[in-house]
């Protein structure tokens, strides 16, 4: 299950990725996704893939992954190549940091033309188009400086590589050091235009977690923004804060699960107290309105007015909800404590 | 960003121009206002915006909720190809309903 939600999640991405930025970004979409180049190799039942340095990874299982994985991308021309053996085996010798053996067979499979033994799919053009790429890695690998540069030029002037961003993330701190100034400030540039898409990427998917359990597909919804933390949270600080406010609202808002929602929070409340923003208070409040629990909705709206009184929550948002409360509240010292705090919200432009 | 009372309890909210992470927030307001105006029955009109990002549409993906929770629901008319692009990748276009023109929009919420 793990697996599957793993590969449809990826697959997202990816359309987010070549789809999006296609219409937004031009040619930034094809150099966003670290998978964007990459070649699906069959071995029996099995789909592999090299990531960019050669290393070998199962992607999934040819029968039940390949058809699930591609039959919603209709933006994923797949493309079956003939790719020669002597091709995956430099890729393996780069994952073993055998470098010298690496170049050897890198720069002999660019004209490879027999011992095809290998039929892949892929959405690129071409395998030799990751060649250059490798090459750079294979060469920094041995330090041989000028090579590395070499190949690295070819493989950003064609545009051809495994990934163009993991490509500028390698080169730069050489093209640095080589005083290659002119093309560092490009690479800057043009790594800083993908970090933003990258982001928005990210923050794209999340919103598509959110459409998931609009649809009422909340297990999709959670696996999505769980698989979303696991590939991206290291790169964001405030990812993992985003995503347990998007699995709080689907629970409060679109699940209606408040019981669960009110543990979550009580668990949250028993640990560590600073934990909680404005908004969770609000949350709360919400999931105690939805167990007509209202003494206890009282107490968490103006727990979230206390982190925030400045409005900037937008505490005018929330008066009908703060009326409802009002009118359900069992004591008069509760409804007058919380008549007090409705008249700060009305008088809050 | 103009509204228009459309009768019925129907309002129509014009937007116009790029909705991203600078502009969201005013139209999450104007939707706010016409919520706390009790008008939940929301046609917004997109076909003067030639984008929409994450943070636009987690306006609509936040409001639709709450439209729906008080017999309401949000149409939105007319979108330009990029960001019909948008919410159909996000699949948004199962969720929300899309009108090609005022008539049809109004008539969804009958």
């Amino acid at each position: 299950m793990k697996k599957r939600t793993t590969i449809a999640f990826t697959s997202l991405i990816l359309a987010l990725t070549t789809g999006l930025f296609a219409v937004e970004k031009g040619r930034i979409a094809d150099d966003l996704n670290s998978y964007q180049d990459m070649l699906f190799f069959k071995e029996n039942d099995s789909i592999f893939i090299y990531e960019h340095d050669g290393k070998k990874i199962k992607y999934g299982n040819f029968e039940e992954d390949q058809p699930q994985s591609y039959r919603n991308i209709n933006i994923f021309d797949i493309l079956y190549e003939d790719v020669p053996t002597i091709y995956e085996s430099a890729l393996s010798s780069l994952a073993k940091k055998d470098y010298a053996k690496a170049i050897e067979l890198f720069e002999a499979s660019k004209s490879q033309k027999t011992n095809v033994t290998k039929t892949v799919f892929s959405n690129s053009k071409n395998y030799k188009n990751f060649i250059h790429h490798k090459l750079f890695l294979a060469h920094m690998g041995l330090g041989d400086v000028p090579k590395a540069l070499d190949a690295f030029k070819e493989a950003y002037r064609n545009r051809d590589s495994h990934s163009r961003y993991r490509l500028m993330v390698d080169a730069m701190p050489l093209l640095v050091e080589t005083g290659e100034t002119k093309l560092a400030i490009d690479v800057a540039k043009e790594l800083g235009e993908i970090r933003l898409s990258r982001r928005e990427t990210v923050d794209l998917a999340l919103q598509k977690c959110l459409a998931l359990s609009l649809s009422g597909k909340y297990r999709d919804a959670r696996d999505g923004l769980s698989e979303l933390l696991t590939e991206y949270g290291a790169d964001y600080d405030d990812l993992e804060r985003r995503v347990k406010d998007a699995e709080t609202t689907i629970m409060v808002y679109h699940e209606k699960n408040y019981r669960d929602a009110i543990k979550h929070y009580e668990k949250i409340l028993e640990e560590d107290r600073t934990g909680m923003s404005a908004d969770d208070y609000l949350k709360l409040a919400d999931a105690y309105v939805g167990r007509s629990k209202w003494e206890e909705a009282r107490w968490n709206i103006l727990q979230a007015y206390l982190i925030d009184s400045t409005g900037k929550r937008g505490f005018s948002k929330v008066y009908d909800r703060l009326k409802k409360v009002h009118e359900n509240l069992p004591s008069p010292e509760g409804k007058a404590a919380l008549e007090d705090f409705m008249e700060k919200v009305k008088a809050t432009p | 960003m103009d509204s228009q009372d459309l009768g019925d309890g129907i309002v129509l909210i014009k937007v116009s121009g790029y909705i991203d992470a600078h502009t969201f927030e005013e139209l999450e307001n104007e939707i706010q206002s016409k919520f706390s105006a009790k008008q939940f029955k929301l046609v917004v009109d997109l076909s003067d915006v030639p984008y929409i990002s994450s943070a636009g549409a987690g306006v609509f993906i936040g409001a639709f909720p709450q439209a729906q929770e008080n017999d309401g629901s949000i149409a939105l008319l007319n979108p330009s190809k990029n960001v019909l692009d948008v919410f159909e990748l996000l699949g948004l276009t199962e969720i929300f309903t899309i009108a090609k023109d005022v008539d049809s929009a109004k008539a969804l919420f009958n």
